[in-house]
């Protein structure tokens, strides 16, 4: 029995047949993907290879050098992972020290360690780059043996996964023969997944990598809390605690129990309304997401593990990584929104063999239940969700080629031929590259030589080099391509941190308001140096901080099975729990407008105070709606000056205008047509400002607007611009910047998903419009009705609009005296 | 209507004075045919690419034909600039002041003085060649004072400053939503909207008593009282 087995043994353990498989897989020097549930021996399977070799191969009294990089997406990860890795380490006797590395590290750790490496490096894409932008981190890499992605599923579809590709080609030119495996939940596309992480040889071929399932998922089971009064249940919102009274009564019945909530803000209020109707609770129970204090979220993670804490209410947050205990019970507050979410949460639950996990359900508003009743069948239909890969993000490569220069400078050669060995740029120009070289060296075309401005310097030798300290400066902070608001630290007046909040929310605060955050009331006192004051409020709550980021848009897969179980609806077919809860609303629906089949599209037409609406159902999910609803209002605006607000969810979308939209000749005149698709729907985007709000995310990764250095105590305001402002600058003076375009090609591409809007619009082409005059919205109207989140588009000019605003504001003014009456 | 009627310029009477609110971002006091203008805020662009923001030049040139449009159509002999004529010292880099000094010789006769604000102390006075005199605030000239950031008092009636960027905010049928650059005009005083195009909203709140003269393309905008 060799030493590993031995220590598996001792843990009462017996080593799976597909961890075998990596381990020998390891060993002939393969690399490979890994599938399988949550908490079920991926870890090991990853790691202990690398182990078995140190065992095999290592003098037991020399501490080796760096061997192993595990890459980790949230740092919030890196302590769990650590103790994982850890455990058999110690046990076994391998002389190796495991360490994380990210931006939670202590800065005397993190000196340390610029010294000396650890055997195993736990860290982020974002960490790992930092260490790449060291001139000598070839020396700091030579001895690498592995690198292991954690969660790559979570990674692969963003830019932070075309960074970590980025690393890895790195790494790969210092050791060729790096071993890289990949850990992933359950995908649609398996195969993508292994390809974008092995990369790509030099003759453009994928590299080989083994794909390696994992245990099977087990079964699961999917309930749903069912509102006793459905005529009071709400059609819309998800700030709403109406089920706590039953999730109180599954709560009190569990000994352990995770209540997975969508946003933050749901997480506070969650918790906050758990403790205030059962106090006793109150030792028991904690939440954890993303914005606490590190120090915080850990408490929370031991304190499950321990038994500590009975009940935790989380975001996303704890959806990832290691394998705490499982807990009894998990409830989801609101629809899982996917297929993938919804088995990896209810994976939290029943561990041991044989045993089923169960998800129970909390609805937020009515139609929700539509869509936990459609998730299970999609569930039961294997229909899981792909992510696909990221292809040639400019800003990033802007990014990288800055971070390759301060890393010992690169020759364009050199560059192109290393980025084309991820799959991410296999496909990059030489122009591409061209123009990302004159932009980070002079500005590109449209900058003629400003010698201010020099990110990069090609010296005589050809080699790109970093030559200005505050650029590098800059550059080192600004690494990464997660947005997020300026944040504002959040503190008691006596000291400590309780975590942080956006900026904009504390802008809106006065002293002495009341908020909830981090599970406790605070007052506010003030904000200096970047940090919210605060201390324990006497009064009652007033506001509940919300974070910025996208709302969780229903994946494809989901959205087809709404569209299918709607139509069982229609059709009378009422054969789940949540479709009979949630039928008198359906019926409300049909009664009132209708509830379309399969080949109609419905569109709801109806007058209120604040305009003239419309409410066009294609049920196609957020993102496809919201190119639709673009196009809509471009193609109707054509026919006369109008202006359109919209806003889109996952059924439909709504237009409003302030007066009538001539809807009959625009659906006369080709409103469904798929004839000048890809002019009108540019046209729609640049109309519609969608390009310049995905430009804030490409102008925060080209590092053209900065966020600030840690600990900053003054503003960096008279140095800043908003990307908004630099959009347009860009699109006045410099409209041909690539950068420009990848904001439009990434609306298009990822956002909209062009290809797939057109053949909706096929879709719709084909079905028959049943238009109907309603007098007061339904249903499924009455979500998009209060949504205030808004886009906008217009063929009117400025001037006319504002006008007719101020005409309006000055009917709404009460006949006070005017400043000076004119004629 | 008053509200829906927008022109190019509006005239204002306040304590005796008779102003003019121009859509080019610019106040008139034609008594003493002199035009105020604050926050040009030159060379932001240039201080932004020097920290490695690749941004495309073009909008000084922009901005001061602007400036020229509206000094032509008043006829002004004098320039009052209420502060933050140059945000940096790269304002006064030799490449920022190429069509800057094209400008000046455009406009030989025109007398300018800089009410110093706060950018300009961090990036120094103009160079001489630009022919513009410095003063701090406040400066009195024609019973109005003269300041960069708003202050009370001041020695005279009528008080007139920059510094905040005023931009207001308007609402209307089919939840319709635009932010205006604006003029406010309070009881005894009048602030500037930041002349500068590259430059965002900046921190007024209305206040009561408060009214604000929005600038839309070539048009100005009355609002109704706060």
């Amino acid at each position: 029995m060799t030493p590993l087995e031995r220590w598996f043994e001792a843990q009462q353990w017996s080593p799976f047949g597909f961890q075998r498989e990596v381990w020998d897989a390891y060993a002939r020097g393969e690399s490979g993907l890994i599938h399988a549930a949550t908490g079920t021996g991926k870890t090991y399977a990853a790691w202990l290879g690398p182990v078995r070799e140190a065992l095999e191969s290592t003098m037991a009294d020399r501490i080796e050098p760096l061997r192993v990089i595990w890459l980790t997406p949230l740092r919030a990860l890196a302590a769990d992972t650590e103790r994982a890795l850890r455990a058999p380490i110690d046990a076994l006797g391998v002389p190796w020290t495991v360490e994380s590395r990210t931006g939670d590290t202590k800065a005397s750790v993190r000196a340390r360690q610029r010294d000396r490496m650890p055997s195993a490096l736990i860290t982020t894409p974002e960490s790992l780059t930092l260490l790449l932008c060291r001139d000598d981190h070839h020396e700091r890499f030579a001895s690498l043996r592995a690198v292991i992605v954690d969660e790559w599923h979570e990674l692969l579809s963003t830019k932070r996964g075309a960074q970590t590709e980025l690393a890895l080609a790195r790494l790969r030119a210092i050791v060729p023969d790096v071993r890289v495996w990949g850990l992933s939940a359950t995908l649609g596309n398996l195969e993508v997944a292994r390809d974008t992480l092995m990369g790509v040889t030099a003759d453009g071929t994928p590299r080989p990598g083994r794909l390696v399932r994992g245990l099977v998922p087990k079964e699961i089971e999917v309930e749903s809390l069912v509102p006793e009064e459905m005529d009071r249940f709400p059609w819309a919102g998800h700030l709403n605690v109406k089920m706590l009274p039953q999730v109180l009564d599954r709560l009190a019945g569990a000994t352990s129990a995770i209540v997975f909530t969508n946003t933050r803000s749901q997480c506070e209020l969650w918790f906050q309304s758990i403790c205030a109707a059962r106090p006793d609770w109150f030792e028991f129970t904690a939440l954890h997401h993303g914005s606490l204090d590190v120090d915080e979220r850990r408490a929370v993670e031991d304190g499950l593990r321990s038994g500590r804490f009975r009940i935790v209410v989380a975001t996303s947050s704890l959806d990832l990584g290691v394998d705490f205990a499982p807990v009894d019970l998990v409830l989801q507050v609101g629809s899982p929104k996917g297929v993938a979410r919804l088995l990896q949460r209810a994976g939290r639950s029943g561990h041991s063999p044989g045993r089923t996990s169960r998800i129970v359900c909390v609805p937020t508003h009515a139609l929700e239940l539509v869509e936990v009743s459609a998730a299970r069948d999609a569930m039961r239909a294997n229909a899981i969700e792909a992510r696909d890969p990221v292809d040639r993000p400019l800003d990033l490569l802007v990014q990288h080629l800055v971070t390759l220069a301060l890393g010992g400078g690169f020759t364009r050669e050199s560059a192109l031929a290393e980025l084309r060995t991820t799959r991410a740029y296999a496909a990059l120009t030489d122009e591409e590259l061209g123009w990302a070289l004159d932009f980070t060296t002079h500005g590109g075309a449209a900058l003629a030589a400003y010698p201010e401005y020099a990110r990069l310097v090609c010296g005589d030798d050809g080699v790109y080099r970093v030559t200005n300290a505050q650029v590098a400066r800059r550059h080192v902070l600004n690494i990464g391509t997660i947005v997020s608001d300026t944040s504002i630290a959040v503190r008691w007046l006596s000291g400590g941190r309780l975590g942080s909040v956006e900026e904009s929310f504390i802008a809106r605060l006065t002293p002495g308001d009341v908020f909830l955050f981090s599970g406790r009331a605070l007052e506010f006192v003030r904000v200096r140096d970047l940090t919210a004051w605060v201390r324990k409020a006497k009064s009652k709550v007033q506001a509940i901080p919300r974070w910025q980021g996208a709302r969780m848009p229903l994946s494809t897969e989901l959205a087809a099975a709404v569209r299918e179980t709607l139509d069982a609806a229609r059709a009378g077919r009422y054969d789940t729990p949540e479709l009979r809860a949630v039928r008198p609303i359906l019926s409300l629906q049909a009664e009132r407008s209708c509830i379309p089949a399969p080949h109609e599209l419905l569109i709801e037409r109806c007058e209120t105070r604040d305009g003239h609406h419309l409410f066009v159902y294609p049920f196609e999910g957020r993102l496809v709606h919201e190119g639709l609803a673009a196009l809509f209002a471009y193609r109707i605006a054509q026919i006369g000056p109008i202006s359109f607000t919209f806003a889109c969810n996952d059924y439909g979308f709504e237009l409003l205008a302030p007066e009538r939209a001539p809807l009959e000749e625009a659906l006369e005149a080709g409103l469904l047509s798929s004839q000048h698709l890809l002019h009108d729907i540019t046209h729609s985007l640049n109309a519609a400002e969608l390009a310049r709000r995905q430009f804030r995310e490409i102008a925060r990764v080209a590092g053209l607007v900065f966020t600030g250095y840690p600990g900053q105590q003054k503003s960096l305001k008279h140095v800043q611009a908003s990307s908004g402002l630099l959009y347009d600058v860009f699109a006045r003076y410099d409209p041909d910047n690539l950068l420009l375009r990848q904001a439009q090609r990434e609306v298009l591409e990822r956002q909209l998903e062009a290809s797939r809007l057109g053949r909706v619009l096929t879709r719709l082409a084909g079905s028959t419009v049943r238009l109907l005059n309603l007098d007061r919205p339904t249903p499924l109207a009455f979500p998009l009705l209060v949504d205030r989140t808004r886009g906008k588009i217009s063929t009117e000019k400025l001037a006319d609009r504002v006008r007719r605003m101020a005409a309006q504001l000055e009917r709404r003014t009460p006949s006070r005296v005017r400043a000076r009456p004119t004629p | 209507m008053s509200a829906t009627h927008t022109t190019a310029s509006v005239p204002v009477h306040m304590h005796g004075q008779h102003l003019v609110l121009h859509a080019e971002r610019a106040l008139e006091l034609p008594s003493a045919r002199a035009l105020i203008v604050a926050d040009l805020h030159w060379g932001k662009a240039t201080a932004l690419r020097a920290l490695g923001v690749p941004l495309p030049s073009g909008g000084t040139a922009q901005d001061l034909q602007r400036l020229e449009a509206v000094l032509a159509r008043t006829n002004a002999r004098e320039l009052w600039i209420l502060g933050d004529l140059a945000h940096s010292r790269h304002g006064w880099d030799e490449r920022a002041l190429v069509p800057v000094h094209a400008w000046r010789a455009r406009w030989p006769s025109l007398a300018i003085t800089l009410v110093r604000g706060n950018h300009d102390r961090h990036a120094g006075d103009p160079p001489a060649s630009l022919g513009i005199t410095c003063v701090d605030g406040p400066y009195v000239q024609h019973e109005l004072a003269l300041t960069h950031e708003p202050m009370s008092g001041g020695g005279a009636a009528l008080h007139v400053c920059g510094h905040l960027h005023p931009t207001t905010r308007l609402a209307g049928r089919g939840r319709d939503r635009v932010r205006l650059p604006c003029f406010v005009q309070g009881p005894h005083y009048l602030i500037l909207p930041a002349f500068s195009s590259f430059t965002g909203a900046g921190a007024w709140v209305p206040s009561p008593g408060e009214r604000a003269f929005g600038v839309v393309d070539d048009a100005i905008v009355p609002l109704p009282p706060v």
